[in-house]
């Protein structure tokens, strides 16, 4: 059983199939049309029919997919399948009537015709006149200009969506994947100085590599977790729980995840893995980043990272700088940052400092425990930026550098963001 | 403002309008210069100010050093911003809280727009439930509105509430292609001060796969959603001034052989010469012969090789697609102009410098797949049996079972394709696949073939599909 899907990312595919009179042979085969979109190549190939993915689990088969896409990454496209193929568009119709990888179009046929003779590949594979006598008689520019016209119109769904109007959107109280998120709550039109920051606790201390797959939220939501508990308290079944990449446009949700990946280790625990920290202001219990993070946010105490060399390494993911600023965190000691994820987390108003050469969080003797003031950032107020800082953790003083790195980061710091800056700037216009 | 401190700025006369240009010409250093990094130094003497984009930073790009290693930053600001469903919304949810904050404050709620031009295409949230049948697609744009009813609402108010900003309804198309057949301006305009202005396009888009766009010569790549959000903004995207492999393409496609057997090849290569963080672009004679259809396939890959960027310069070739895509006259005669007028015009005599340099004759390419878990595993057709039975073993579980297993109505065994997708914005754009597969379809339905296995029909009626 072969599931069969044609996806095209334009509606000229299917108007020039048409014109040439391919779509019937197209549909004879299973391709028939499932939309334009990604599909199967983000993942969204949808269920397998029943019978064939209890089969593929119940005997641990290794199955296969053919796409004519461009990652094929192990679970990326089906979970019931492990082995993921790319090929161009006609082999995946050549493989799906082979039926199985284990074929060799050379010296296996792909079946028998009518009068009984073995088909193979090379009897059927268009020559490449006839693929441009078709492509000459069936696709012109009139197909493009009339498929575009209307291409921001949408259908008849689209067109009967009950849309507010107005110039500020009115946001539904009920909705789960979007809300207004607090950036500027109490900002006020002209900023306010540069601060310095004191009575600080560390919310966790990283080791090496720690990317932006360990901070920002990605996959699917556990039932457990923080962010599986604001769904549920808002009526949402689990089975309609979704995804985080949906649910971006949810910060509460995308809060929740960040340092929720279960393979975080935070050093200021032993041996455990995942989104958990120790609470100072509770005995420095163990609980949930987030948990600990409200409880810091209304006591007023801000808060604190502690990492390793490359902080931040990976694809950039706007929830990872996002995330950390709405945790309350307002300043990041590294021993070095990935370039973006850096200037990424100053676009959100924290503050990244690194260790001096040579130094550590372990070298300086710091486990974390300690309560930490960062001063001189202030010198942002006079108009430069401070090379270094001081750093005092506990009975530690140390010397770090501050990487805001061009003039244009420090004015989005003065101004608590990028956004902040932005509008700022739009009001005084 | 640009500072100008270069004096570059001239006219452009075409097709009866007159355009206010960056001349790179003018900066010693640029003539050999990889067509990118012109587009590039273009990017930056329009945008002096002077504080974030300084004159220093103009001359360290123009006498850029191909073997250096990459420590120079400079502030890109990119002409437009595309975005998909998925990492678009948070952009969209932030402008919409922007317009209310700035009321809080005194402002107009109307002052708050995209400050480039913003193209969202809702791509990423059809999932393929139902398949097969002649109203699968209909059904399934059903089931994707009932999902995400909540962020199409939204998207559909942003639409109408934002100038500079616009939605591709569900049901459309997927990004990159609606970007290079439609989006894509090649060369933009602008009025700007009264004056109007013709500069390079170039673009960052909230997907990695933007890059299917450097086939016709826009600059551009994926960027977070930050990036974006400042992009969209007006604000640059800080970067380093990277290094550039330049990719040789000599020869021309062997008979039998397509653009995703050309691509596979070329993620081989770029993989083991190693391009992560930097441009590729590709030059010489076989350029010329390189269709569209086949840039853009190749462009999209980008992130296969793990290159910021796969770029090709602006020809012949990327004119007679605008044309064929049914760009208008006055547009495409300015690309012409525009290019040539700055040296970004591809010259298959001329070897700009670059950094490191490889090369692909074009007629050693074979059919190929790739996988079974990474693009960069190309496997070359004729050996795909043989490479599928050495590495099945290692898929093989203590629970696994030997040989066919029932499943409903069929039976099904290890190796057996269950899922077949035409599929992805790699391909799916370019004709000479499409109406390849078609045609194969059509000769093997002459012929009696059918898909494996021939069952579906029997197997009972879910309601999940």
């Amino acid at each position: 059983m072969v599931k069969t899907t044609l996806a095209p990312g334009s509606k000229v595919v299917t108007d020039y199939y048409d014109r040439a009179d391919l779509t019937r042979y197209m549909e004879a085969l299973g391709f028939n049309l499932v939309g334009y979109g990604c599909v199967t190549c983000i993942g969204n190939s949808g269920p397998l029919p029943i019978d064939i993915s209890k089969a593929i689990n119940e005997s641990d088969l290794a199955v296969t997919a053919v796409l004519s896409g461009n990652r094929n990454f192990e679970g990326r496209i089906s979970p019931d399948v492990k082995m993921n193929y790319l090929a161009s568009p006609p082999l995946v119709v050549a493989y799906a009537i082979a039926g199985t990888m284990d074929h060799d179009f050379e010296t296996d046929a792909l079946g028998k015709d009518t009068a009984g003779n073995d088909v193979f590949l090379r009897d059927i594979w268009p020559s490449p006149q006839e693929i441009q006598s078709v492509i000459d008689s069936s696709i012109s520019s009139e197909m493009f200009t009339k498929d575009y016209a209307t291409v921001f119109e949408g259908d008849h769904r689209w067109k009967s969506l009950a849309t507010p109007t107005g110039k500020t959107f009115e946001w539904d109280p009920k909705s789960t994947y979007v809300r207004k998120p607090p950036y500027f709550e109490g900002m006020p039109k002209i900023p306010t100085p540069v601060t310095d920051i004191s009575g600080a606790r560390v919310l966790a201390v990283l080791g090496d590599s720690v990317t932006t797959d360990h901070i920002s939220p990605a996959g699917n939501i556990k039932a457990d977790s923080p962010a599986g508990k604001y769904l549920a308290e808002h009526g949402i079944d689990r089975a309609d729980f979704n995804s985080y990449g949906s649910r971006r446009g949810n910060h509460e949700i995308m809060i929740r995840g960040t340092f929720a990946n279960i393979r975080l280790k935070n050093l200021l625990l032993d041996g455990v893995e995942g989104g958990f920290t120790r609470n100072f202001l509770a005995g420095g219990e163990q609980t949930t980043i987030y948990d600990a993070s409200v409880a810091y946010q209304a006591a007023g105490t801000p808060l604190v990272i502690l990492a390793g060399k490359e902080y931040g390494s990976g694809s950039s993911r706007d929830w990872a700088a996002k995330g950390t600023a709405l945790l309350g965190v307002r300043a990041v000691i590294a021993e070095s940052f990935e370039r973006i994820h850096r200037s990424n987390l100053i676009g959100m108003g924290v503050l990244p400092l690194q260790f001096k050469e040579g130094e550590t969080a372990a070298s300086l003797g710091l486990n974390g425990t300690e309560t930490f003031a960062i001063t001189g950032i202030t010198a942002l107020n006079s108009g430069g930026v401070p090379k270094e800082l001081t750093v005092t953790a506990g009975s530690v003083t140390f010397t770090a550098k501050v990487r805001i790195d061009t003039p244009g980061e420090a004015d989005y710091y003065r101004h608590g963001g990028i956004m902040q800056y932005v509008l700022r700037s739009l009001l005084a216009e | 403002m640009s500072k100008n401190s270069f004096n570059a700025k001239i006219n452009l006369d075409v097709a009866g309008k007159s355009f206010e240009i960056f001349d790179i010409s003018s900066i010693e250093g640029a003539s050999n210069l990889p067509f990118s990094l012109k587009v590039l130094l273009e990017n930056l003497l329009r945008t002096e100010d002077g504080a974030n984009i300084t004159a220093d930073h103009i001359k360290a790009l123009a006498s850029w050093d191909p073997s250096v290693e990459p420590d120079t930053e400079i502030q890109f600001t990119p002409a437009r911003v595309v975005m998909q469903d998925f990492t678009g919304v948070p952009c969209v949810v932030d402008l919409a809280t922007m317009r209310e904050a700035i009321v809080e404050l005194g402002g107009d709620a109307s002052k708050v727009n995209p400050l480039a031009p913003a193209e969202l295409v809702i791509d990423h949230s059809v999932i393929a439930d139902k398949f097969g049948t002649k109203d699968s697609f209909e059904q399934n744009t059903d089931i994707e509105y009932e999902r995400n009813q909540e962020r199409y609402r939204f998207l559909r108010w942003g639409q109408t509430a934002f100038d500079e900003f616009k939605v591709v309804p569900p049901g459309t198309g997927i990004v990159h292609q609606v970007n290079i057949e439609y989006l894509a301006r090649v060369v933009m305009t602008r009025t700007v001060e009264g004056t109007l202005r013709a500069y390079p396009d170039t673009v960052v888009g909230t997907d990695s796969h933007t890059t299917m766009v450097n086939g016709l010569g826009v600059l551009g790549w994926g960027v977070g959603g930050i990036e974006a959000e400042a992009a969209l903004l007006g604000q640059p995207v800080s970067m380093l001034i990277p290094r550039v492999v330049g990719f040789k393409l000599t020869g021309a496609l062997p008979l039998g052989t397509t653009a995703t057997d050309m691509a596979l090849t070329i993620t081989e290569i770029l993989r083991k010469v190693g391009v992560v963080g930097k441009f590729v672009e590709f030059f010489g004679p076989g350029v010329t012969t390189v269709p569209m259809a086949n840039r853009t396939t190749i462009g999209n890959m980008s992130p296969e090789y793990g290159s910021t960027c796969a770029i090709f310069p602006i020809d012949e070739e990327t004119l007679r697609y605008l044309r064929l895509t049914g760009r208008n006259h006055d547009q495409v005669a300015l690309v012409e102009h525009y290019a040539k007028k700055q040296g970004m015009w591809h010259d298959p005599s001329v070897e700009p410098r670059f950094s490191q340099v490889v090369e692909l004759d074009l007629s050693t390419v074979v059919p190929s797949i790739s996988g079974p878990k990474r693009p960069q595993d190309r496997i070359s057709l004729s050996d795909s049996k043989n490479a599928f039975e050495k590495i099945i073993p290692t898929y093989l579980t203590d629970k696994t079972a030997q040989g066919e297993v029932p499943a409903g109505s069929t039976r099904v065994k290890n190796g057996d394709v269950v899922i077949a997708s035409i599929t992805s914005c790699t391909n799916t754009s370019n004709p000479s696949v499409m109406i390849g597969a078609a045609l194969l379809a059509k000769k093997a339905v002459e012929k009696g073939l059918k898909s494996k296995p021939w069952l579906k029909q029997h197997l009972p009626q879910d309601p999940r599909w």
